[in-house]
C-alpha cells in the first residue's frame, strides 16, 4: 500500500528494524564495498593497539542499516536529509535494532514535509546511532 | 593534532558509478530492498534504473582515496580518529552508469576538551554532481580525533 502523508501522524512509530548480529565477515565485506579500509574494523591487533576489545564496525555501516529501516518505509526519492551521530562502537556479535517515530509534519512548497528521529542500539540498548530524517510527499 | 592550514583546502575527484557497486554495498550492509538492486523492480516504482542507496554517496570519496589523501595532508592518524557525525542533503538520485564529480572540502577545525585530553573535531564538506551539471547530494562528514 501506498504511503500517503494524510495517513501519517505525529508520534507514529514507523520504523523498527531488527538486523541479525554484525559479523567479523560482514566488516570485511562492507570495507570492501565501500572502500573504507582503515584497520580498525578488520585487524584485531590494530584495533587493540587503538584501545578497543577487538575490531569495530565502521560507522557507516550501521548508518547504512539505518538507512535501510528509513527506506523500508519510505521510498528513496522521498528522502531529503539524513543526520546521525554515532554514539557508541559496534562490535561483531551485537544485534542492531532501528527504532524511530514521526517527530513533525508540516506542508511546505506543496510538499507533505514529515520529520523523524530514530535510534540504533544493540541487545543490551547500548545507543550506537542517534539520527534524524526529514522526507517529502506529493500532496 | 590537525593542521590548521588545511583549512578551506578543496579536493576534486571524478567517479563512475557500477551497477554491482551498488549491489555490493547493500550485499553488505544486509539491504533486500530491490530498488537497490533490481532494474525492473526499481522502474515498476518509477525510476528510470535501480538507484544507489542514502549512504552510497560516501563510497567515492573513501574509494578514490580521497579521504585518506586528506587525513595525511592534515596529519591524521587513522587509528586515532572516530566517525563523530554524518549527514545528507539529497537533490537527485544517483543511477548506475552516472558519472559523478566531487569537491570535498576541509570545513572546520574545532577544539573540544575530552574526559581523557584534548579532542580535535574535523568537518568535511562533499557537494556531488552528475553527468547533467546536477547538484545530485551535499554530505557532510565529522570526525574526531583524540591527542
Amino acid at each position: 500500500m501506498e504511503l500517503v502523508f494524510e495517513d501519517i501522524n505525529i508520534g507514529d512509530e514507523v520504523i523498527d528494524l531488527l538486523k541479525p548480529p554484525i559479523t567479523k565477515v560482514q566488516l570485511v565485506r562492507y570495507a570492501g564495498a565501500s572502500g573504507d579500509f582503515n584497520p580498525l574494523h578488520t585487524d584485531d591487533d590494530v584495533a587493540r593497539a587503538a584501545g578497543f576489545d577487538g575490531v569495530i564496525a565502521q560507522g557507516m555501516l550501521v548508518m547504512g542499516i539505518a538507512a535501510q529501516a528509513v527506506t523500508d518505509w519510505v521510498p528513496k526519492r522521498a528522502l531529503k536529509k539524513f543526520n546521525v551521530r554515532f554514539r557508541g562502537a559496534t562490535r561483531p556479535g551485537d544485534i542492531i535494532r532501528v527504532l524511530g517515530k514521526v517527530k513533525d509534519k508540516r506542508v511546505e512548497d506543496n510538499k507533505g514535509i514529515v520529520v523523524c528521529t530514530l535510534e540504533a542500539a544493540d541487545q543490551n540498548n547500548d545507543i550506537k546511532v542517534l539520527g534524524s530524517f526529514e522526507t517529502a510527499f506529493p500532496i | 593534532m590537525a593542521d590548521k592550514s588545511k583549512i578551506g583546502k578543496k579536493y576534486t575527484f571524478t567517479w563512475q558509478v557500477e551497477r554491482e557497486k551498488i549491489r555490493e554495498l547493500v550485499e553488505a550492509i544486509g539491504d533486500n530492498n530491490p530498488n537497490y538492486r533490481d532494474p525492473e523492480a526499481a522502474q515498476r516504482q518509477g525510476y528510470k534504473d535501480m538507484v544507489a542507496p542514502p549512504t552510497f554517496a560516501t563510497v567515492p570519496i573513501l574509494w578514490t582515496g580521497t579521504l585518506f589523501q586528506a587525513f595525511d595532508d592534515l596529519n591524521i592518524e587513522l587509528s586515532r580518529i572516530m566517525h563523530a557525525e554524518q549527514s545528507y542533503e539529497y537533490y537527485h538520485e544517483i543511477f548506475p552508469g552516472d558519472s559523478l564529480k566531487g569537491i570535498a572540502e576541509v570545513k572546520k577545525i574545532t577544539e573540544k576538551k575530552g574526559k581523557s585530553g584534548k579532542l580535535e573535531f574535523i568537518e568535511f564538506e562533499t557537494i556531488y554532481t552528475n553527468q547533467h551539471d546536477e547538484t545530485v547530494v551535499k554530505e557532510n562528514m565529522l570526525v574526531v580525533e583524540r591527542s
